[in-house]
C-alpha cells in the first residue's frame, strides 16, 4: 500500500521550505534592495560620462543639462523597472525564480553573445560536472572502499590512522591542498600545469584534445579527492560499525554464516541508505562547483561563474545558480525521503 | 547515547590521551609564540608599521628565511646597512663659501652569493642649491667602480643602483674598461664579482673580502661639493641580502614572521569565537526544540531546513564584497547565517532520546520546572557532542577566513594568516618558487587543524563509545 498521506505531507513541506528559501535567497541576493541601489548610482555615472564625451552637449548651459541627465537617468530606471519599491519587486523576482524564469544577466555575457541566464549556467555547468562530480564519485567509491577495510579491523593500527587521517584531511578545504600542489608539482616538479583547463593553442586532434583537459584537470582533481576521501572512509566507517553491532548481526555471526554472507547481507545492506544518501547529496552539491578552488586554479566552471557574477554584482546570475542548488537539493532529498518512505516501513511511523 | 560528563570531564579526558596533550602542546606553543610578538616587535603599533610600505625600506624583497642556507650549504648574503655615522670624513674643505666633502664607508662581504639590491639614500639640506655628489665603490682588489656623479635633484634622493640606467651604464663601462668587452646584460652585481669571472653575468662569481689576507674591505666613497657652509649631507647605503630572518621576507619586504606571529592568534580568536558562538547557538536551539516539542518544534525545524537550502558561502562572499567587512564584521555575519545548522538537528535528536529517559520523567514528576529539567538535566547529555563539535569547526572558521582572504576579500588592514597566503597568491609566489611565503603561514594554518584534529580524535572515542572496539 502507497502511503498517501505521508507523501502528501513530505511533498508539501519540502516544497513550503523550498519556497521560503528562494524569496530569502532572492533577498539577500538583492542585499534588501541595496543592489538596486549601487546600479542606480552606475546607470547616473554612466550617463553623466557618456554626456560629458559626447561634445555636442558641450555648448549646452549646466541646467539644461542636469535636467537631460535626470531625464535620461529615469527613463533608463523606469526601463528596467527599477523605480518601484523592492518588496515589490523583490516578488517579481521570487516568482521568476521560482518558475525558473531566469532572465537575463546584467553583465555577464556566454562565450557565445548570450545575455540569458540559463545560456551562462549551462555554458559553465559541463566544466563543473567533469571535474567535480568526477571527483566526487572517485573519492566517493574510494572512501567507500577503505571503509569496508577499517570497520573490519575498527580500533587497529589502519583504522585508527586512516581516521586520523581522515578527520584531518576533510577539515583542510581543497582549495588549500591545491595550493600546496600548485607550488609542489607544478612548480617544483613541473608535472602538471597550474591552471586553467587547456593549453594554448589546444591540441587539433580529438585525441589530443581530450589527454589536454585531462593534464589539466589532475591537480584540481586530486586536491578534491584527497580532501572527500577522508570524509567518506571516516563516516561510511561510523555507519558500517555502527550496523555491524546490532543484534541480528551478532546472531547472523553465532549460526555460523559466512562472513563474507554477513557482511554483504546483513551490514551492507542495512549501511546502504544513509550512505546513498550522503553520494547523492554530494553529487547535487558537486554541480555548483567550488568557488575557490575554482578561482585557484583557474577553472572555468559555475563556482567561478558564481564568483565573477558576485563580483559584478549579477544578482540574476547569482540568483540563478543558487535558486537551481536550491531546486535540485530539494529535489534529491524529496526523492530519498519518498524511496526511503516507500521502502522502509520504520521511517514513516516515526515522523 | 554516551554517559553524561561534564566540561571538567570532558577537558580531563582530552588532557588523558596522548593526542589531546599533543594538540594542546601545539595551540599552547603557537600561544607563545604570538605573546613573543611584543618583544619581537616592540616599537609601536604592528598593524600600520605592516601596512606602511616606509617601514620596510630596509627589509629585503622576497628573501628567503636564514636556515635554507643549511639545506643549500652556501653563505648567503644578509642586508649589510651602512647608516650616516659609519661615512667618516676623510676630508672637509673650506673656500670662498664652498665646501668640499670626502666620506668613505667601509664593509665586509664574505657571502656565496650576490646581493639582491643596492640602494643608496642621500639625504640633504641646503641653502641655495642641492649639492654635487660623486659615488664610487673601490673594491678589495683595488679596481673603482664609478656608480654616480651629479647634481642632486631633490633633499631625499636614492640612487637605485640596480635599476637606474645612468648607474647600470656606469658599471657597464666599468666591466668594459677592465675586461675590454661589453657585459653580457646590464647589471649592478658586476661591482661584487670577480675580475676574470667578467664580462658574463651568468658566469660572474662573489669577490670576497676574505680572499685577501688580511680581510680588505669594499669602500663607497662619497665626494660632495656643497654651495654653502651649513649645507649638510645624510648618506646611508643599503645592500640588501638574499635571506632574513626565520620567515623571510615578502613582496613588500615585510618581515613574514611578524605576519605570522600577529596573525596567529587572530585566526585563532575568529576561529574561536565563531566556532563556540555558532555551535552553542545551534545546540541550545536544538535542545529547545526537541524539549518543547509542538509548535516551537516545527518553527524551529523548517526554519533549520530552510536555512540548509541556501547555499549560504556565495551569499557571505557576495555580502563581504560589497560592504568590505572587517574580520570581526565578517564574524557577526557568519554567525547571524549560522544560528540554525546541523549541529540543531543532530542535537534535537539527541535531546528527543534523553528526553525518554527515566530520570526525566522523575524529574517531571517531582515538578521540576521545564527550563529547570532543560538546563539541569538535558544539558549536560549534550555537552560532550558540543564540546567535540566546538573543537573541530574551529579549524573550518580558520580555513573560512583564508578562503575569503584568498578571493581578496580579506580585512583591509588585519594581517592575518589568509591574509599573509592571499598576499603570497596574489603576489606570484606559487608561480616563481617563493615557497616560504606559501608554506610558512600555510604550515601554520595546518599546525592549527591537525592540534584540534588531535583533540578531538578522544572526543569521537567519548562519543561513539560503541565505535571503540569490537
Amino acid at each position: 500500500m502507497v502511503p498517501v498521506k505521508y507523501f502528501a505531507k513530505t511533498v508539501a513541506i519540502r516544497l513550503l521550505t523550498l519556497i521560503i528559501a528562494i524569496y530569502i535567497t532572492v533577498v539577500i541576493a538583492n542585499l534588501g534592495g541595496f543592489i538596486d541601489r549601487i546600479y542606480i548610482g552606475q546607470i547616473r555615472f554612466n550617463v553623466e560620462s557618456e554626456i560629458a564625451r559626447n561634445p555636442s552637449f558641450a555648448n549646452l548651459p549646466e541646467n539644461l543639462r542636469e535636467k537631460y541627465i535626470n531625464e535620461r537617468v529615469q527613463a533608463i530606471i523606469r526601463s528596467r523597472g527599477l523605480d518601484k519599491p523592492f518588496i515589490f519587486r523583490s516578488f517579481i523576482y521570487f516568482r521568476d525564480a521560482l518558475t525558473l524564469n531566469l532572465g537575463r544577466a546584467l553583465i555577464l555575457r556566454s562565450a557565445s553573445g548570450s545575455s540569458l541566464v540559463k545560456d551562462i549556467i549551462l555554458e559553465r555547468l559541463p566544466q563543473t560536472v567533469l571535474l567535480f562530480t568526477t571527483g566526487t564519485i572517485i573519492s566517493a567509491l574510494l572512501g567507500i572502499y577503505l571503509s569496508l577495510y577499517m570497520a573490519k579491523s575498527a580500533g587497529g593500527t589502519f583504522d585508527k590512522s586512516v581516521t586520523f587521517f581522515a578527520i584531518t584531511t576533510s577539515i583542510v578545504p581543497p582549495w588549500f591542498f591545491g595550493i600546496i600542489f600548485i607550488l609542489i608539482f607544478s612548480f617544483y616538479l613541473g608535472l602538471f600545469p597550474s591552471g586553467g583547463m587547456f593549453s594554448v593553442p589546444p591540441p587539433s586532434t580529438l585525441l589530443g584534445y581530450f589527454r589536454d583537459i585531462l593534464y589539466h584537470m589532475a591537480l584540481p582533481l586530486l586536491a578534491w579527492v584527497f580532501n572527500g576521501l577522508g570524509a567518506w572512509a571516516y563516516v561510511s566507517r561510523n555507519i558500517l560499525i555502527q550496523v555491524s553491532q546490532e543484534d541480528y548481526v551478532v546472531v547472523a555471526r553465532a549460526k555460523g554464516l559466512p562472513e563474507r554472507l554477513v557482511l554483504s547481507r546483513y551490514v551492507l545492506r542495512p549501511s546502504l541508505p544513509p550512505i546513498v544518501t550522503n553520494v547523492a547529496l554530494a553529487i547535487v552539491n558537486s554541480l555548483t562547483g567550488a568557488i575557490i578552488t575554482e578561482t585557484v586554479f583557474d577553472w572555468p566552471g559555475v563556482g567561478r561563474l558564481l564568483y565573477e557574477a558576485i563580483l559584478s554584482l549579477d544578482a540574476p546570475v547569482v540568483i540563478g545558480i543558487t535558486v537551481i542548488y536550491a531546486y535540485l537539493y530539494t529535489l534529491t532529498v524529496l526523492a530519498l525521503d519518498l524511496i526511503y518512505g516507500l521502502l522502509d516501513p520504520r521511517i514513516r511511523s516515526s515522523r | 547515547m554516551s554517559a553524561p560528563l561534564g566540561l571538567r570531564e570532558i577537558v580531563k579526558e582530552v588532557l588523558k590521551s596522548k593526542s589531546g596533550l599533543a594538540g594542546l602542546c601545539i595551540l599552547l606553543f603557537l600561544t607563545i609564540l604570538s605573546l613573543l610578538v611584543p618583544i619581537y616587535f616592540p616599537k609601536g603599533n604592528i598593524v600600520n608599521a605592516w601596512n606602511d610600505p616606509l617601514h620596510w625600506v630596509k627589509y629585503p624583497r622576497l628573501a628567503a628565511p636564514e636556515w635554507v642556507e643549511i639545506f643549500i650549504g652556501k653563505r648567503l648574503p644578509r642586508t649589510l646597512d651602512i647608516v650616516n655615522s659609519d661615512f667618516k670624513y676623510l676630508s672637509i674643505k673650506m673656500s670662498s663659501g664652498f665646501k668640499y666633502v670626502r666620506r668613505e664607508a667601509n664593509f665586509y662581504y664574505d657571502y656565496d652569493d650576490f646581493p639582491s639590491d643596492f640602494i643608496i639614500f642621500l639625504n640633504t639640506s641646503y641653502r641655495s642649491s642641492p649639492p654635487y655628489v660623486a659615488v664610487t665603490i673601490i673594491r678589495p682588489d683595488g679596481l673603482k667602480v664609478k656608480l654616480f656623479s651629479g647634481t642632486l635633484t631633490s633633499s631625499t634622493q636614492a640612487l637605485y643602483i640596480s635599476t637606474d640606467k645612468d648607474i647600470l651604464s656606469n658599471i657597464a663601462d666599468f666591466v668594459t674598461k677592465v675586461t675590454g668587452k661589453p657585459p653580457s646584460a646590464l647589471s649592478f652585481i658586476y661591482i661584487f664579482a670577480e675580475r676574470e669571472s667578467l664580462p658574463n653575468v651568468k658566469e660572474v662569481k662573489v669577490l670576497k673580502s676574505s680572499y685577501f689576507k688580511p680581510p680588505r674591505p669594499y669602500r663607497i666613497v662619497v665626494k660632495a661639493l656643497m654651495y654653502s657652509k651649513k649645507d649638510k649631507l645624510r648618506i646611508e647605503a643599503i645592500i640588501y641580502g638574499k635571506v632574513y630572518g626565520i620567515a623571510g621576507t615578502d613582496n613588500e619586504r615585510r618581515d613574514i614572521l611578524l605576519g605570522i606571529l600577529w596573525g596567529t592568534p587572530i585566526s585563532l580568536a575568529f576561529g574561536i569565537v565563531g566556532s563556540v558562538v555558532t555551535t552553542v547557538i545551534q545546540a541550545f536551539l536544538g535542545a529547545v526544540s526537541a524539549w518543547y516539542g509542538g509548535k516551537v518544534d516545527e518553527v524551529l525545524q523548517r526554519a533549520t531546513d530552510i536555512m540548509l537550502v541556501i547555499p549560504i558561502l556565495p551569499l557571505i562572499i557576495l555580502i563581504d564584497f560589497v560592504y568590505r567587512l572587517t574580520l570581526w564584521r565578517l564574524l557577526e555575519v557568519l554567525v547571524v547565517f549560522s544560528i540554525l545548522g546541523m549541529v540543531t538537528k543532530i542535537t534535537r535528536s539527541m535531546v528527543l532520546q534523553v528526553k525518554s529517559e527515566q530520570y526525566i520523567e522523575a524529574a517531571i514528576s517531582y515538578g521540576a520546572s521545564k527550563k529547570r529539567i532543560l538546563a539541569l538535566y538535558i544539558t549536560p547529555r549534550i555537552t560532550p557532542y558540543t564540546f567535540a563539535n566546538i573543537v573541530l569547526s574551529i579549524p573550518s572558521f580558520v580555513f573560512l577566513e583564508a578562503a575569503l582572504s584568498i578571493l581578496g576579500l580579506g580585512d583591509p588592514l588585519l594581517p592575518t594568516l589568509g591574509k599573509l597566503l592571499d598576499n603570497a597568491y596574489e603576489g606570484g609566489a606559487l608561480y616563481h618558487g617563493y615557497w616560504w611565503w606559501v608554506l610558512l603561514p600555510a604550515g601554520v594554518i595546518m599546525l592549527i587543524a591537525i592540534a584540534f584534529v588531535l583533540m578531538y580524535y578522544p572526543l569521537d572515542k567519548i562519543l561513539n563509545p560503541r565505535l571503540r572496539e569490537r
